[in-house]
């Protein structure tokens, strides 16, 4: 299931903005160092202005300054207006999710060295727009973490060369169609070639970064598609695994902040049974999740006493979101909204890691998008679990910014005390 | 549905009983392009139309809650979600199949909430409405009388907040049962005042979106569709006696959906599902708009028959089914025996096996239809068979030995005695002897009432267990040898003969047995045979029939032979004289029979034999003329004659006067003869004829003398003579008797003295006082002087020298 997969972020017109680094904040939790009290807006929904605190994960909560904190906010493309960040900071936000796209970072293919050594060449000014788009944010008080998004001018969503016979190990040139395309999301958690590009970049971005105060964390990969694979926990770990292997890359260039993985596409499919230790080892550590769920019924996960219980969402599950392809209309419930997060607190509860639904967000024809926004904030809030909206459903669009008539909604949600 | 329906989420449909329709209200859109309904749906007449238009405050909404409330006769809804933010549909509609109208306001504590559960339940007269979501997710109660809702009981601790799930009453148990949309198992009964478990959906799993109604003709709360867990479905289950079951899905069956109404429709009598929305393309936006009707109608076969109609207890029977009709989904049969209208225990096959039939018995079989709803079709019985029994048989009937022997037991001996049908067979036997029936039912016939040349038949008859008989078999023997006796008096002579014996070999001789009483034995011929001989015959015998043993001393062959033992007897004394009395001895007689005995003319004497036969009487002898007569002993088994020989008597006077008349009687002598009569030898005193008896009397005078004479009496033609003696004692009287010394007595005597014969009177004996003379007559007197003497007793006394007579008479001195 790959809901998310037609999602039009990339209608979205990117402002790149370059931020120059900041300090390394120590953090607590996961990482076990004590706390410098994170200024302003630690252990509320929002924050004042100034870089916050380096923001941590662990014992199941973020945590800032040594005081816990739910992030609530939005996921936003990094093109766009700075007033973007005033907005939603009188919103009583506190987070905002950006999208680094690969596609955009390294147009070009690699050189091959020889002996698995290749030669890349990376788009400084790309770096150089969202290192500033991240001081922006971040300078208002907004912890900012950078996702690892596709890029939806490719054909393929990662940089076309990518498909291209000298540079995947599968030695293919994969066909600009359907099949081909899923044929590659298969390929790539087969192919080292291509994990070892996407290893090189996220490493490179993170190391670009470093230096950058306000960059709260990295997410490893966006909704990782798993193409035909079953979809199954060994599917699911897989693709874990090799978000780990990424992450201890990104880490090793940063170590500072929180790294953000998902398990498998966007509803963190197969987080029940997921090992995560890998990730509990690495430390400072946070799942993320992306709510389209039609919280209809149930967790939106196949029922417990399902044989892929966690493994599979439940059919008939994507109602919405800003893909008209998806003629669905919301008529979920808060009941499923909260059952579908304790599902997934009850199972990162054993390790410790704390949950930010990073995106969340619904198609502006939907007429049941106000019932849709009330319900997945009524239940992210009443569980306190984090969460970014997805910023394009609640403007009438990312140069006026004006506001959707659901949208006091999501404002009344962020400004919630929280439970 | 019509056309103009629109497939929706989220429609409430509830059954108005007083119309008989179903009412379908609401629902929630399936594509962005739709919205929230308010419409009104009217399923009747087996279409559906489109119903009032809702008022203005009923608002177009999805997942209200809907139920039917007879205490109002109306439809009660509530509540409901709309797409708005934050919820707030919390009003009551009540429909009355016409129009809608505004109920009470809710309860501050009922918020707002779609996809609440509602039921009625008739034992509280109240709706039950439970769980849904609104800013929340709830399990909490509300109850609704037609007038107010009022809070019900706490939910229990694990009572899961749910939404959009089954709820039903169910009569059967009397109470509401909630299952599903809790994203869990767990399923809840309310017993109209407080919710306890019930039997969890672990067999199906967590389901969602689903729901729910009691099917009167399965007996149960059926869920239909749903989701979950995984993906949806079109699966129906069956919730009865506390256990859910899962229907199998027949053909055609309503398509997986979600929200697809459940309702039993009474007037149609099936249960029905509306709508709801498929699972097409993963998105839940293909809604259907398509009615269905499950009626259950109980299964069974047209017909059991079976084959064979005659079967033999070593045949099984095997029953054949007609045409099923009616049931749902795999059909179990269950196949019921009975023999003898007993059902046969853990046979429930096709097929009886002859282990369980025996011959005679009746056998039915039913059939009886069970489907996998569990509905028991009613049983249908075969026509009832009898199972048949062939009749058993035998080969040869013999007889051993043959020719058989007197005592000597038969036995019959059969061959390849068999049953077609392996029945155990049992021979009976039949025996007779010269043609009457003898023995009994065994194939040993003993040896009573053998004998010689008796002609013995068989029959044997097979039986089989089941008293089936086959034909007879049939075989004869004949009895050899035995032992032929005269009739003999107890103590008479038998004359005996007898064949069948070894040749030369003595032969032992008994009565009544073989350890009878000795007869006598006899040596056997070359052929084993021996001529009548004559033995004396034991007495006493009981008279009757006896049996003669004849016992081979070398071989043990016993003949034996018939005799009658007939009376015989004696009388002692033998002779008697007229009037004598006798002792008959009789033998011979049956024992207990009255025996009669008497002599001719005379009297008859009776009495009863005894055990041995033996009779005693004492019969007296009438008279009979000389020489002898004949005694007749008769009794029921027999006459016997016994002879004796008469005795002449006489009969007289013993003693006399002299010169007295004197009659003699004379019996014993011959029919009219002469009989002479004389004194003391003398002459011929006078004679007299007998009569035919031999009898006749005589009056003589007797002699004139004192003393005693001798009278006999002769036949003049038998020469039978007796004679008697007679006395005549000399007498005197002395007159007076008494008187004082000096009394002269007057002494007379006589006739009877001899005349001239000197005659002493003595005083006291010996004493003689006076002598006389006596006259011509024979007489003496005389005179007396009583002497001088003391008084007292004394006597005179008259001495006869010549004739030795002497006579005395008291005189007393006074």
């Amino acid at each position: 299931m790959t809901g998310s997969k037609l999602r039009s972020i990339s209608r979205v017109a990117l402002l790149l903005v370059l931020v120059c680094a900041g300090g390394v904040l120590p953090v607590r939790g996961a990482l076990g160092s004590g706390g410098v009290a994170a200024s302003p807006g630690a252990g509320t929904s929002s924050t004042p202005g100034g870089v916050p605190p380096q923001l941590t994960a662990g014992d199941g909560r973020f945590w800032a300054g040594g005081a816990p904190v739910t992030l609530r906010g939005v996921y936003m493309p990094v093109g766009g207006s700075e007033t973007r960040f005033d907005l939603i900071k009188s919103w009583n936000m506190n987070f905002v999710r950006l999208n680094w796209q690969w596609g955009q970072l390294e147009p070009n293919p690699p050189v091959n060295q020889g002996g698995g050594v290749w030669t890349h060449t990376y788009d400084a000014a790309y770096v150089a727009r969202v290192r500033a788009v991240v001081t922006a944010a971040s300078q208002r008080g907004l912890w900012v973490v950078l996702g690892n998004y596709w890029d939806r001018a490719t054909y393929f969503n990662w940089p076309d060369w990518l498909y291209r016979a000298p540079y995947n190990s599968h030695g293919l040139t994969y066909p600009l169609t359907p099949e081909g395309k899923t044929l590659a999301e298969t390929d790539y958690w087969s192919d080292p070639l291509r994990q070892q590009f996407m290893t090189e970049q996220l490493s490179y971005m993170a190391a670009q970064l470093a230096p950058t105060p306000g960059v709260s964390g990295y997410e490893v990969m966006n909704e990782p598609p798993w193409g035909t694979l079953p979809s199954t926990h060994e599917t699911t770990q897989l693709i874990l695994d090799s978000q780990l292997s990424a992450g201890q890359a990104i880490r090793a260039a940063d170590p500072a902040r929180v790294l953000f993985f998902m398990t498998r596409g966007y509803f963190g499919l197969g987080t029940p049974n997921a090992d995560l230790s890998g990730f509990v080892a690495m430390g400072n550590v946070a799942l993320d999740v992306h709510d389209y769920g039609g919280a209809r019924w149930g967790s939106g996960f196949n029922n417990a006493g399902s044989s892929d219980y966690g493994e599979a969402g439940q059919a008939v599950l994507a109602p919405l979101n800003g893909n008209l392809d998806t003629p669905n209309a919301y008529t979920g419930s808060v009941a499923s909204q909260l059952r579908w997060v304790q599902a997934l607190l009850d199972a990162l509860k054993p390790w410790g890691i704390p949950l930010v639904i990073g995106e969340f967000g619904d198609s502006t024809a939907d007429p049941g998008i106000y019932t849709y926004f009330g319900t997945t904030t009524t239940g992210f809030n009443t569980l306190g679990a984090s969460w970014a909206a997805l910023w394009l459903s609640l403007v009438v669009d990312n140069e006026t910014m004006a506001l959707q008539p659901w949208a006091p909604i999501v404002i009344a949600a962020a400004g919630a005390p929280p439970p | 549905m019509p056309a103009s329906f629109v497939p929706r989420w989220d429609a409430a449909v509830s059954f108005l009983p007083a119309s008989g329709k179903v009412v379908l209200f609401g629902g929630s859109p399936n594509k962005p392009t739709e919205t929230w309904q308010n419409d009104t749906w009217i399923h009747a007449n087996g279409k559906w139309t489109k119903g009032p238009v809702a008022p203005a405050g009923l608002t177009p909404r999805g997942r209200p809650a809907m139920a039917y409330l007879p205490e109002i006769g109306k439809i009660v809804l509530f509540g409901g979600a709309n797409g708005a933010w934050p919820p707030a549909l919390a009003d009551t509609w009540l429909f009355d199949g016409t129009a809608w109208t505004l109920g009470p306001a809710a309860p501050a504590g009922l918020t707002p909430r779609a996809g609440a559960g509602m039921v009625y339940d008739p034992d509280i007269h109240k709706l039950v409405m439970v769980g849904g979501t609104g800013l929340g997710s709830y399990n909490d109660t509300w109850l609704f009388d037609g007038t107010a809702w009022t809070p019900g009981p706490p939910a229990p601790a694990g009572m899961l907040p749910r939404s959009s799930f089954g709820m039903a009453y169910d009569p059967s148990m009397r109470k509401v049962v909630v299952a599903g949309g809790s994203g869990a198992t767990d399923v809840w009964y309310f017993d109209g005042s407080a919710w306890s478990a019930g039997p969890s959906i672990a067999a199906m799993g967590p389901r969602e979106r689903v729901r729910m109604d009691f099917d009167p003709q399965l007996g149960g709360i059926v869920m239909v569709g749903g989701i979950g867990p995984g993906f949806v479905t079109s699966d129906m289950w069956l919730l009865r006696a506390g256990a859910w079951t899962k229907v199998t899905l027949g053909t055609p069956w309503p398509p997986a959906r979600l929200d697809g109404a459940v309702l039993w429709h009474p007037n149609t009598g099936a249960l029905m599902v509306v709508g709801g929305v498929r699972d097409l393309g993963l998105d839940g936006s293909v809604g259907l708009a398509d009615s269905w009707f499950f009626n259950e109608v109980a299964p069974q076969v047209a017909s059991v028959t079976l084959s064979p109609t005659q079967p033999t207890e070593n045949q099984s029977v095997t029953l054949s089914t007609g045409a099923t009709t009616g049931g749902y989904g795999k059909l179990t049969t269950r196949y019921s025996w009975y023999v003898n209208g007993a059902v046969v225990e853990g046979v429930g096959t096709r097929s009886l096996g002859p282990q369980y039939i025996r011959p005679m018995d009746t056998v039915q079989a039913k059939a009886q239809i069970t489907d996998s709803l569990g509905i028991v079709g009613p049983d249908v019985a075969s026509a009832v068979i009898t199972v048949a029994d062939r009749a058993p048989a035998l080969g040869q009937v013999s007889i051993s030995p043959n020719p058989g022997f007197i005592l000597t037991p038969l036995v019959a001996a059969v061959t390849n005695v068999r049953d077609p049908d392996g029945d155990p067979v049992t021979l009976r036997y039949a025996w007779t002897i010269d043609g009457l029936a003898a023995g009994t039912d065994s194939p040993i016939l003993p040896p009573l009432g053998f004998h010689a040349g008796a002609a013995i038949s068989l029959t044997v008859t097979p039986v089989d267990s089941w008293g089936m008989a086959g034909p007879v078999g049939i075989a004869t023997d004949s009895i050899v040898g035995g032992l032929t006796g005269t009739n003999p008096r107890p103590g008479g002579q038998i004359y005996v003969s007898g064949t069948g014996f070894l040749p030369l070999e003595g032969v032992d001789i008994r009565l009544d047995s073989t350890s009878g009483t000795l007869i006598g034995t006899v040596n056997a011929d070359l052929l084993g045979a021996f001529q009548a001989t004559s033995f004396i015959f034991p007495s006493p015998v009981a008279g009757g029939p006896h049996t003669l043993y004849g016992k081979g001393k070398l071989s043990g062959i016993v003949g034996t032979g018939p005799i009658t033992v007939v009376p015989g007897g004696s009388i002692l004394p033998s002779y008697l004289p007229s009037g004598g009395s006798t002792t008959f001895t009789g033998l011979g007689f049956v024992p207990g029979e009255i025996v009669s005995a008497s002599f001719p003319g005379g009297a008859v004497v009776q009495g009863p034999a005894d055990s041995t036969g033996t009779v005693s009487l004492q019969p007296a002898s009438p008279p009979e003329p000389w020489p002898s007569g004949t005694l007749t002993a008769s009794a029921p088994s027999g006459t016997l004659a016994v002879g004796y020989t008469v005795i002449s008597k006489l009969s007289g006077p013993t003693a006399g006067a002299p010169l007295s008349p004197a009659t003699f009687s004379a019996t014993g002598y011959g029919a009219s003869e002469t009989v002479n009569v004389s004194f003391d030898g003398g002459p011929v005193a006078g004679a007299f004829v007998t009569d035919p008896k031999g009898s006749g009397s005589l009056t003589l005078t007797l002699p004139s003398t004192f003393g005693t004479h001798t009278v006999a009496v002769k036949g003049a033609t038998t020469g039978q003579s007796v004679s008697a003696s007679i006395a005549m004692k000399a007498t005197m009287t002395v007159t007076p008797a008494s008187g004082p010394v000096g009394t002269v007595v007057t002494i007379d005597s006589g006739p009877g003295w001899v005349p001239g014969s000197t005659v002493h009177v003595e005083w006291g004996y010996g004493n003689i006082v006076k002598d006389l003379v006596a006259d011509a007559g024979g007489k003496v007197h005389t005179t007396y002087a009583i002497p001088n003497t003391v008084p007292g007793k004394f006597n005179l006394w008259l001495v006869d020298t010549v004739l030795g007579q002497s006579a005395y008479a008291p005189f007393e001195v006074k």
